[in-house]
């Protein structure tokens, strides 16, 4: 779109800088500063060579005299922030304080220029990169739809650390600034006209030379703070205020778990009292701080796994000759329960056009209400633009009659757990539909290689296991069974990612990986509560370590009749340390189902936003069943964590040792998408490298005497020990995926 | 008058699949859609019940009357909606009542000519979404203002107002109103009893069976297949069943009922009258190689086609020109038709038809016959009720009686059967189909 050298051809280019920075000169005597990608990068990083570049074309325009200088990208984007494989990599606060300051410095010296200067944005203007238009005097934004600004740094662990906390303030003020930033959203361009953070919102094509216009015509009008951000951001009542009311948030949620919310807000607060550089010296030092902690590593390498599920399909497909898969771009969905209308509307949503097949017509009524309530809503809050809110609603059919396999890509089973129903489902599917239909089960406690034994495509078979509910839960496993092809399962990746879910492969096995760790943790609970322990302090210890509910509130929301079925499959193949603890049964034939029966472990409102209550349901039922187990002395805090948390690492390393998950990395980054496990902690086995491999074994051992195999330490946990490796993390490298700083 | 449309034996279109919504009357069942939005899921279900991929449809033609504004070539914006890929061409047919059938029409001789193979057609209406417009008075007001540059121009323009701007015309009054000889449908009705002379009871007798004909084809679960559930608006409720046909319908009850066009002198009612209702049907027509191809097999073959004129005022007596023409060009016997399909737009309508079959100056004059032509026995006319029970959107009736004619037929085990409407106008309109 702005190939400036193409399309306003006065210009002639003067100067390059390493390969990073073209400099140019037109006939009005502007000056254009365009940044040029890293070598085989979509977008401009601000890594080592691309840092040294700006830095050497910051000399080079402070000698030039001009008119103005207009800062822009390519036509795919502006700066996609700082190389998080740098940030991944720093292990010295040293390092990490003197790379700051030189991008402060650097920054700096551009807002130091003598002429006016200009950022003409147009797709991703992210960290380190909005951090250079905002030390320019003017910016505006394109109108494309791939144009987004943003400090996404705290996202990351750390904060923006090249003067971003102390120029936004006084931009947009401080309540606009600080929810910018702890958010870490990205704004569009129209959003960030509204917000004061651009001057203009101009079509793509004319980006560059509406900026050169707007320098060569000095504004008209001066965008000011309104007079209540004025007064909250430049007044010490107003900034009084609004630290309480962030602070006061900070306290709940993820945030209280991370030291970036909080440092983030003291840096920018400084920046508004000292108005010299000693607040930018503390943001330095707080990034230093920050990107050498653990929690920085461990966000960072989950937003690597991100990076990585994204790309799964192509890695599933590197070992082949051809490439080459048609996308899935229509399903049909059989089973309208909960899952399956889920999955269906989901699946609408996203694009495909979805058919959803039930025999019940009240299912199927009840499967449109809840698309159409999910898709009004995302209207109403401007999340989708009327037309496409009504694409959304007409791609979902529904009907009683099981047909319409020539239309699918994906033929997607959601029905009851029988074997003998699903296979005849999937003959009947292969033998309709094209030879390159996709056969996707969401069982969670089938084998998949049964459903697969005598299907003439067997290779065709996959499980895309979601999680309830479909709309909302971030992770996807895809199962594979032993004959699924590469392409059956990138297909299925592919379709993962553009359901909005990061997708996660798993081979085959009983409760494949994410309701198999979790399962255990569920069991120890409600073992603990036999012992005699309150359900709430259960529950207060699992969120106090950092999971978004205690393991008897989930419980409650997944169904004891559900979670029942799983632990039952498990019990199955692992009757020694799965074997479920009769209360399940109860609950179920009391009818304590949970949150979907108003009654489980609490009591429930009548909608979802009551809080729940307390009910002694599960202890009555404790002690009239006579399940409540003898114990020692009462367990202490410490002691209930680790009951909880330990069997969740051991069942995770078994999967690992079993092959059932190919890496820790992935591992970790499904515990944390799939079971909520704080995300701060990395995951179990960051979590338990970091704490020290051999402590652990050395506690399970203990363990292991009074409560009984589960906390038997596997033999891959034994061998991490030995290694003794130090649990320090190590660069990848594949670690090249930019993003924020 | 031109001739009739016949394929010849061996290239006759087929019917593979076809599909309705229940009919609402209006501001009933499906308050609030608009005619598109009444078609998406019975196109959707009509291909996938075919297993025709979307991209396979050579063309999308469908009937509206009432096309909204804000759906211009409704046919396109449904098809777009339903998923058919935007290079696949759509267009919007509309010979008032028998839109529905043209559209079949249409993809019948493009499926001759070998300009392509499978055609999804059929008719969409939601009479709930016929505009209240604003008056002549009112719009040059509103013009005149938004012409006025100045603050007291603006002033003076605002105090010429009138209360009369606010009387509003109303789009479906004016649709169902011939403008060429001034009377609204129900009149063109009235004139046909008086001169066919067919009383009030009568027409109330045959209104009270055609409910009876249609609730009896519901109980016997006949209509189920027929029909698409949709969930409307906010998908609270299922409708899956036509609104019109009341199982408590009487005698009493009907010849209570005013005469709605002719106050003082009538003897059409609302309840010998089709009401106004809001549908859609779709229907998958192919050429019969296609079908084979696919290993379909058809509903019925399409024999013979027609249209004919007749002067406006009597609009009403257009099946019993069109249908003899129809049967006699395709050299058939009028005795073949097992089934006969004659939309009952309003009850006196059917009846004068019936009558003028029966005549011999009828056939003489108008049909061109040395007698009468023949009417049919009554118990082979609308034998699931008629429109007058089930309703008339406008746009898709065609549709849907050739829909309930097949079903009829393959019911039956086979047979040829006849669908003919009467066309605001001044037409009439006519097809024969066989059961396959």
């Amino acid at each position: 779109m702005m190939q400036t050298q193409e399309d306003m051809n006065d210009k002639k280019q003067v100067e390059v800088i390493g390969d990073r920075c073209r400099l140019s000169r037109d006939d009005a005597d502007l000056l254009y500063l365009e940044l040029i990608p890293t070598q085989g990068e979509a977008l401009f990083i601000i890594d080592e060579t691309g840092l040294t570049a700006l830095e050497e074309a910051v000399v080079w325009l402070g000698k030039q005299e001009a008119k103005g200088l207009v800062v822009h990208g390519n036509d795919r984007g502006f700066i996609a922030g700082a190389d998080v494989g740098l940030i991944y990599s720093i292990q010295d606060p040293k390092e990490a304080l003197a790379f700051s300051r030189r991008g402060q410095s650097c920054f700096q010296a551009f807002q130091d220029l003598p002429f006016p200067t200009m950022a003409a944005i147009h797709g991703p203007c992210l960290g380190g990169g909005l951090e250079l238009a905002l030390a320019l005097d003017h910016r505006i934004a394109s109108r494309h739809p791939s144009t987004k600004l943003g400090l996404p740094e705290v996202r990351l662990g750390i904060l923006p650390g090249f003067g971003g906390t102390q120029r936004l303030p006084l931009l947009v003020g401080l309540p606009g600034a600080l929810d910018l930033m702890l958010k870490g959203s990205t704004l569009d361009g129209k959003r960030a006209l509204r917000k004061g953070l651009v001057e203009g919102y101009v079509p793509e094509h004319r980006l560059v030379q509406r900026a050169a216009e707007i320098l060569t015509h000095p504004a008209r009008r001066k965008t000011k703070l309104c007079w209540r951000d004025h007064m909250l951001t430049f007044t010490r009542l107003g900034r009084r205020i609004v630290r309480k009311k962030v602070e006061k948030s900070l306290t709940s949620g993820p945030a209280r778990f991370l030291p970036a919310p909080g440092k983030l807000l003291e840096v920018t607060l400084a920046g508004l009292v000292d108005v010299g550089r000693g607040a930018y010296d503390a943001e330095a030092q707080a990034l230093a701080d920050l990107a050498t902690g653990p929690e920085c590593k461990n966000l960072v390498r989950l937003f690597f796994g991100t990076e990585q599920a994204r790309k799964l399909d192509r890695k599933l497909l590197s070992g082949l000759e051809d490439k080459h898969y048609e996308k899935v771009r229509s399903a049909l969905v059989i089973g309208g329960g909960v899952m399956g209308a889920g999955i269906a509307g989901l699946m609408a949503e996203k694009g495909l056009s979805t058919r959803l097949v039930d025999l019940s017509e009240d299912q199927l009524g009840q499967a449109m209400a809840r698309h159409v309530g999910n898709v009004n809503r995302k209207q109403r809050r401007r999340r989708l633009q009327p037309h496409e809110a009504q694409a959304a609603k007409d791609r979902l059919t529904a009907s009683t009659k099981v047909c319409g396999y020539a239309q699918a890509d994906v033929f997607l089973e959601a029905v009851a757990e029988n074997l003998d129903l699903k296979k005849r489902l999937f003959r009947e599917a292969a033998a309709k539909g094209r030879e390159d239909l996709l056969l996707a089960t969401n069982t969670s406690s089938l084998s998949l290689g049964d459903m697969a034994a005598d299907l003439p495509h067997p290779e065709q078979l996959v499980g895309l296991h979601f999680f309830n509910p479909p709309e909302k839960m971030p992770l996807i496993e895809i199962i594979a069974q032993k004959q699924s092809s590469p392409k059956a399962l990138a297909r299925a990746c592919e379709l993962a990612t553009r359901l909005g879910k990061y997708p996660v492969l798993v081979q085959d096995g009983p409760g494949f990986l994410v309701n198999r760790c979790l399962a255990p943790y569920l069991g120890q609970a409600v073992q603990l509560c036999e012992e005699g322990v309150a359900p709430a302090l259960i529950d207060r210890v699992a969120e106090e370590q950092g999971m978004p509910m205690g393991p008897l509130r989930l419980l409650d929301e997944i169904g004891w009749d559900v979670a029942a079925k799983v632990c039952d499959v498990l019990a199955e193949a692992w009757p020694a340390r799965m074997s479920a603890s009769p209360l399940f049964a109860h609950m179920v034939e009391a009818g304590l189902l949970g949150r979907k029966s108003g009654k489980g472990v609490y009591v429930y409102g009548t909608k979802s936003k009551d809080r729940p209550g307390h009910a002694s349901a599960l202890q009555h039922l404790i002690q009239d069943k006579g399940l409540a187990r003898a114990s020692a002395h009462a367990p202490s805090k410490l002691e209930i964590r680790e009951r909880l948390f330990l069997p969740i690492l051991t069942e995770a390393v078994r999967c690992l040792e079993e092959g059932v998950v190919s890496s820790e990395d992935e591992l970790d980054f499904a515990m944390v998408m799939g079971i909520g496990y704080p995300p701060h902690l990395g995951g179990p086995i960051r979590a338990a490298r970091s704490d020290g491999v051999e402590t652990i074994v050395a506690r399970l051992s203990e363990l292991v005497e009074a409560h009984g195999p589960l906390f038997e330490a596997p033999r891959m946990l034994i061998e991490m020990s030995q290694e003794q490796t130090s649990a320090r993390p190590q660069k990848k490298e594949e670690s090249h995926v930019q993003d924020p700083r | 008058m031109s001739r009739s449309f016949i394929p010849e034996k061996g290239k006759r279109p087929v019917l593979v699949a076809g599909i309705r919504t229940a009919f609402q009357k209006s501001g009933t069942g499906f308050q609030g859609l608009s005619a598109a939005d009444l078609g998406v899921a019975v196109m959707q279900e009509v291909l996938a019940r075919a297993e025709i991929r979307a991209s396979e449809v050579d063309e999308v033609i469908l009937g509206c009357c009432g096309q909204s504004s804000k759906e211009a070539n409704v046919a396109r914006v449904l098809s777009l909606r339903a998923g058919i890929p935007s290079e696949t061409p759509a267009y919007t047919v509309h010979r008032n009542c028998a839109s529905g059938l043209q559209s079949i029409e249409d993809a019948a001789r493009r499926i001759l000519t070998g300009e392509g193979e499978i055609y999804l057609v059929g008719g969409t209406e939601s009479m709930s979404d016929y505009p209240l417009i604003f008056n002549d008075g009112f719009k040059s007001f509103l013009g005149a203002l938004a012409r006025s540059k100045t603050l007291t121009a603006r002033l003076r323009q605002l105090l010429r107002f009138r209360l009369g701007y606010l009387k509003p015309r109303i789009a479906l009054l004016e649709g169902l109103t011939d403008p060429t000889c001034g009377l609204v449908m129900g009149l063109t009705a009235e004139k046909l009893a008086g001169e066919f002379a067919i009383s009030r009871k009568q027409q109330d007798l045959f209104a009270l069976a055609s409910h009876q004909k249609a609730i009896d084809a519901w109980s016997a679960g006949l209509m189920d297949d027929e029909i698409l559930t949709l969930w409307p608006g906010n998908a609270k409720k299922a409708v899956n069943r036509d609104n019109g046909p009341r199982d408590g319908q009487n005698l009493d009850a009907l010849s209570k009922l005013r005469p709605f066009f002719d106050r003082r002198e009538g003897s059409v009612t609302v309840g010998n009258a089709c009401p106004v209702t809001d549908g859609s049907a779709a229907l998958l027509l192919m050429s019969e190689e296609a079908a084979e191809a696919r290993g379909l097999k058809p509903m019925g073959r399409m024999l013979c086609s027609t249209t004919v004129g007749l002067e406006p005022s009597r609009m009403g007596l257009g099946p019993a020109i069109a249908a003899p023409k129809a049967i006699q060009d395709a050299g058939l016997d009028a005795k073949d038709m097992e089934v006969w399909e004659i939309n009952e737009a309003f009850s006196a309508q059917v009846l004068a038809c019936m009558e003028a079959m029966d005549s011999a100056e009828f056939g003489r004059k108008r049909l061109g016959l040395s007698g009468a032509f023949g009417a049919p026995d009554m118990d082979r006319v609308n034998p699931r009720g008629g429109a007058v029970a089930l309703g008339h959107p406008v746009g898709a009736t065609g549709s849907r009686l050739v829909l309930s004619l097949l079903r009829q037929l393959q019911a039956k085990g086979g047979g040829m059967g006849i669908a003919t409407l009467c066309v605001g106008g001044g037409q009439g309109a006519a097809q024969i189909w066989e059961a396959a």
